[in-house]
């Protein structure tokens, strides 16, 4: 195998220096604000889930399949408390941009 | 669908329970009565209870009623009077024996009655809880805009 | 503005389910008003079937089912959509055990006015929740 060969390959891709002995980490190389809408993103999709999973366990409950009343309520709270931290977060996101366009350069 | 007919049907039972308390314990209380207004012993009552709502006005809104699975109360229909002969005992110095010396007493049992009570008062508990969990339910939906 | 969106299906479930569970303690009540009466047979009311169906159906299918012309009787016992869902009155047909012929067993209709009570009062608090949860996303959380 020619190992200058590889190396020449993963120049062509942009990643330059050695590759040290322990395996290879790769640096991220997204910018911070693509960073913020992905955790952003998977808070929105996580706390969606954590709504319908409510939601099913109520309809579980009404339909008599479960009768975990205790299920159904932790499922409810947990819903509610991270929608209110997801509202809490984006306020203060909207607040702290309102702050940093308010001022003056 | 109203929680005030709940109310209604737990009412209903709660009377026909307490009529049947009065009828034992005036059964108790005469049960070595010998003469009456009527003359002869008391005779023993006992309360007739028919599925009913109380104030159905007609047979008909009442079979009606019956026909479509509807809940009914209780109400009592009949105070009736037992007709089984009383009992016998001989005691030739009681003033009202007859000629043969016996005397005759009540028909009514104390130990009957006993069971009886126990039974109507069972049955009154389990209504007053029953209109206690529809008031509970009742009260308990106001609370759904808090 | 799509107002009836607002609240999904879930909390018409929960608004039928609390209907259902009231209708239900009526008939237990007059169970337990009768449990003394001669000859009397118990009656039973039951849902959940048919709510299971519903939401069954609704899962399935987007469209509701629609009766082919407005005369046709629809089948009993197959409530498609929820607000459909009348519940069965069952009667049992066999007198009582007992000098009274009575069929009333009182525990049980006891036990199971319990149990609907508590399911009746966990109905409330979950739609009451529901209801806080939207007020809180439309005030926009301050």
């Amino acid at each position: 195998m020619d190992i200058k060969g590889i190396m020449g390959n993963y120049g062509a891709y942009g990643i330059s220096g050695s590759i040290p002995a322990g395996g290879s980490k790769t640096t991220p190389t997204t910018s911070p604000t693509q960073d913020f809408t992905k955790a952003f993103g998977d808070a929105v999709s996580k706390v969606n889930d954590l709504q319908n999973q409510a939601n099913t366990a109520i309809e579980q409950l009404a339909t008599g399949e479960s009768k975990g009343l205790h299920e159904v309520m932790i499922a409810m709270e947990k819903a509610s408390i991270s929608f209110q931290f997801l509202t809490q977060v984006r306020n203060k996101a909207m607040e702290s941009y309102h702050e940093i366009m308010r001022m003056q350069v | 669908m109203d929680f005030f007919s709940s109310l209604e049907i737990s009412a209903s039972a709660l009377t026909a329970e307490r009529t049947r308390m009065n009828l034992i314990a005036g059964n108790m209380a005469n049960a070595n009565s010998t003469r009456t207004a009527e003359g002869g012993p008391y005779k023993r009552k006992d309360a007739v209870f028919t599925a009913r709502q109380p104030g159905a006005p007609t047979f008909g809104e009442t079979l009606s009623r019956f026909g479509s699975g509807t809940p009914t109360g209780v109400e009592v229909t009949a105070i009736l009077e037992d007709q089984s002969s009383p009992r016998l005992q001989h005691d030739p110095k009681h003033p009202d024996a007859d000629e043969k010396g016996f005397v005759a007493l009540p028909n009514v049992s104390i130990i009957e009655e006993m069971a009886d009570m126990i039974t109507a008062s069972r049955a009154y508990e389990a209504n007053i809880t029953a209109a206690q969990a529809t008031k509970s339910m009742a009260m308990k939906a106001l609370e759904l805009g808090q | 503005m799509p107002i009836d969106k607002l609240f999904g299906t879930t909390i018409e479930l929960v608004s039928k389910n609390l209907d259902l569970r009231a209708k239900n303690h009526m008939y237990l009540a007059g169970n337990v008003a009768n449990a003394e009466t001669p000859y009397y047979r118990s009656k039973t009311f039951s849902f959940e079937d048919q709510l299971k169906d519903a939401v069954r159906h609704r899962e399935e299918s987007a469209a509701p089912a629609v009766a082919a012309h407005p005369n046709h009787i629809p089948l009993k016992g197959s409530a498609h959509r929820i607000e459909d869902i009348e519940g069965i009155v069952d009667e049992s047909n066999v007198n009582g055990l007992g000098r009274d012929g009575n069929g009333v067993d009182l525990e049980r209709e006891m036990g199971r006015m319990a149990e609907n009570q508590i399911l009746f009062n966990a109905s409330v608090k979950i739609l009451a929740k529901k209801f806080e949860g939207l007020k809180y996303a439309i005030k926009g959380g301050n």
